[in-house]
C-alpha cells in the first residue's frame, strides 16, 4: 500500500467503517512504516475523537419552547381550516389530479366507447340476420321491402316501411280524437346524415318488427338521440334524400292501446295542425303555430289508425 | 389505548393527517433534536436553528402527501427539508450586518489548542473545531454535520442530500483534510511557527 491508497481508506481506518480486515491490517502497517502518513492517522483520530465529543455535548441541544408552542397553535388553525372548509383539496385528490392518472382514466373512457358502439353495432346486425321470414307484406311495404333495409334499431316499426308509404294531404281524422294524454313523453331520434358509401343489402330479408311504444318519460324531457350508421346499417336511396331529418317514436292512440298486433300494417304520411305537438306534450314554435307538421300513421289491418310519429324534415 | 410513544413514524403521520394533534406533538418531540443540532451546526446560530426547526414542521404539517414512506424514513426527509431551510436562511444573512453582542461568536477568530490537534475534546478545542466547521464550505459543512456529528451512515446522508453514497464519501473526506488543515494553520498562527505540510504522497 502507498500514501495515496492509504489516504483513500484513512476515513473507513478512523472510523472503523472497513468492512476488509485485509485493507484496514494493510493501512496500518503502512503507517508503521511510513512517519508522515502516521501523524496524518494521528491527526484524523484527533479530528474524529474532538467531531465525537462536541456531538457528546450537544446530544441534548433542542428547540426552543416557543417552537413547538408556535408549531402546536398553527397545527390547531390548520384543523379549524380543515372543518370549516371540507371541501379543501386533500393530498390524495391531489394525486388523482395528476396528470397521469387523467390520461389514464380518458383511456379508459375512450376503450369503454368503443367498446360500446361495437358491441351495440354487432347486435343490430345479429337482430336483423337472427329474424323469421316475412309475412306476406302490403303494397306499401312490398316496396320497401325491395329496397334495402334500415337497421332494426332506427326506430320500432319504422323498419322497412317509414318514409315510403303512401303520402296523404289530408288530416286523419282519426289522430286528432284519439290522442294520448298530454302527460306522455316522447322521445325524438335524429337521423344521420345520408352517407356517400354504396347500400349494401342484407343477407335475410328482414321481416317487419312489431312498432315499438314509446316509454313514458317525465314531463317536458325530451330526448334526442344521434345516431351513427355502421357499415351494414345503410338507409334506403329513399331516406337518404332526408337530411337532418328528426322524427319521434310512435305514439299510440288510446283507442288501440299499447299492443301492436304484428299483423298487416300501412304507414300514412299526413299533415297535422301544429297544436297536435302540444297535445303529445312536445314543444311548439309559436311563431309558426299556423304551419302545419308532418307525422306518419300507422294503420292496422281494418284500416284502424293504431300511431302516430312526427317527423320533421 | 394505545400510547403514541410506542407508535413508529409511519403510524404517527397517518394520526396526524387525521387531525390528531398528541401524535403531532409526539412526533414533533421525536424529531425535533436532531433537526434543530444539525441547523445549528451549520448556522452557527441558535436563532437560525429555532426558526430553522419551526419551518421545517411547518412544511411537513401543510404538505403531509410530499412525504413518501416507501423511499424511506422520516428522519432522512427531515434533514433534507432543514437542509434547504438553512441553505435559505444563509442565502438571506449574506446582506445581514448583525448588531452589537447578536451572536458575534461565530465572527471569533480560531483559536486551537496547544499543539496541532492536541486535544480536540478540551472546552477550547471543542470551540476552535466548531468555528473550524463554520468556515467550511456548505456542501462539506452538511456531511460533518450528518456523518460525523449526528451519526449518520452514508447511505442516509446520500439520501437526505440527494446524491450518491460516494459523493458523500469524497465530500467527507476532503472535509477533513480542510479540518485539519484550518486548525494546523490557526495553531500556526498562535503560535508563530510554520511547520511543513503534513501529506506525504511517496
Amino acid at each position: 500500500m502507498n500514501c495515496s491508497e492509504f489516504e483513500a481508506c484513512l476515513l473507513d481506518l478512523v472510523a472503523d467503517r472497513s468492512q476488509a480486515d485485509l485493507v484496514c491490517a494493510e493501512a496500518r502497517s503502512h503507517a508503521s512504516t511510513c512517519s508522515r502518513c502516521a501523524a496524518r492517522l494521528a491527526e484524523e483520530r484527533a479530528l474524529v475523537a474532538g467531531l465525537r465529543a462536541w456531538a457528546d455535548s450537544a446530544r441534548h441541544e433542542t428547540a426552543a419552547a416557543h417552537v413547538e408552542d408556535a408549531l402546536l397553535t398553527r397545527f390547531r388553525e390548520l384543523e379549524r381550516a380543515k372543518a370549516a372548509a371540507p371541501d379543501i383539496q386533500s393530498p390524495k385528490r391531489a394525486v388523482w389530479k395528476s396528470p397521469g392518472y387523467v390520461w389514464l382514466a380518458a383511456s379508459v373512457l375512450l376503450l369503454v366507447g368503443w367498446a360500446l358502439i361495437q358491441f351495440t353495432r354487432e347486435t343490430g346486425v345479429d337482430q336483423a340476420q337472427g329474424q323469421p321470414p316475412p309475412k306476406p307484406l302490403a303494397r306499401s311495404e312490398e316496396k320497401a321491402a325491395a329496397a334495402p333495409k334500415k337497421i332494426p334499431s332506427l326506430g320500432g316499426v319504422a323498419a322497412g316501411a317509414d318514409g315510403v308509404g303512401p303520402r296523404s294531404d289530408t288530416t286523419h281524422p282519426e289522430g286528432l280524437a284519439a290522442l294520448p294524454p298530454p302527460e306522455r313523453g316522447i322521445s325524438l331520434k335524429k337521423r344521420p346524415e345520408p352517407s356517400s358509401e354504396p347500400v349494401r343489402k342484407p343477407v335475410h330479408p328482414v321481416k317487419p318488427r312489431p312498432p315499438q311504444v314509446s316509454t313514458p318519460v317525465t314531463e317536458g324531457r325530451i330526448q334526442y338521440a344521434a345516431r351513427s350508421l355502421g357499415r351494414n346499417e345503410r338507409l334506403p336511396e329513399a331516406e337518404r334524400t332526408a337530411s337532418d331529418r328528426v322524427e319521434t317514436e310512435f305514439l299510440p292512440f288510446m283507442a288501440a292501446g299499447h299492443q301492436f298486433p304484428s299483423e298487416q300494417r300501412q304507414f300514412v304520411r299526413v299533415k297535422l295542425p301544429r297544436s297536435a305537438l302540444q297535445v303529445f306534450g312536445l314543444p311548439m314554435n309559436m311563431e309558426r303555430a299556423r304551419e302545419p307538421v308532418q307525422a306518419d300513421v300507422l294503420l292496422g289491418e281494418d284500416g284502424r289508425a293504431l300511431a302516430v310519429r312526427f317527423v320533421r324534415d | 389505548m394505545i400510547d403514541p410513544q410506542t407508535l413508529g413514524d409511519e403510524e404517527l403521520m397517518r394520526l396526524t393527517r387525521a387531525g390528531d394533534e398528541h401524535a403531532f406533538t409526539v412526533l414533533y418531540r421525536r424529531h425535533q433534536g436532531p433537526v434543530y443540532r444539525f441547523a445549528l451546526q451549520m448556522s452557527g446560530s441558535e436563532s437560525v436553528a429555532d426558526d430553522v426547526t419551526q419551518e421545517v414542521f411547518l412544511a411537513l404539517m401543510r404538505e403531509f402527501f410530499r412525504f413518501d414512506s416507501s423511499r424511506g424514513s422520516l428522519a432522512p426527509y427531515l434533514y433534507g427539508v432543514a437542509r434547504n431551510q438553512v441553505r435559505r436562511h444563509l442565502e438571506r444573512g449574506k446582506f445581514q450586518v448583525p448588531l452589537d453582542g447578536d451572536e458575534a461568536s461565530s465572527f471569533e477568530p480560531i483559536i486551537a489548542p496547544g499543539g496541532p490537534l492536541e486535544d480536540l475534546t478540551l472546552l477550547e478545542g471543542l470551540s476552535a473545531l466548531r468555528q473550524a466547521i463554520l468556515t467550511l464550505p456548505l456542501h462539506y459543512r452538511e456531511v460533518v454535520a450528518l456523518c460525523d456529528l449526528e451519526e449518520m451512515s452514508y447511505e442516509e446522508a446520500a439520501r437526505s442530500i440527494g446524491c450518491a453514497v460516494g459523493t458523500i464519501r469524497s465530500r467527507l473526506h476532503r472535509a477533513h483534510a480542510l479540518l485539519v488543515q484550518k486548525l494546523r494553520e490557526a495553531n500556526e498562527t498562535s503560535s508563530g511557527v510554520r511547520s511543513n505540510s503534513m501529506r506525504c504522497f511517496t
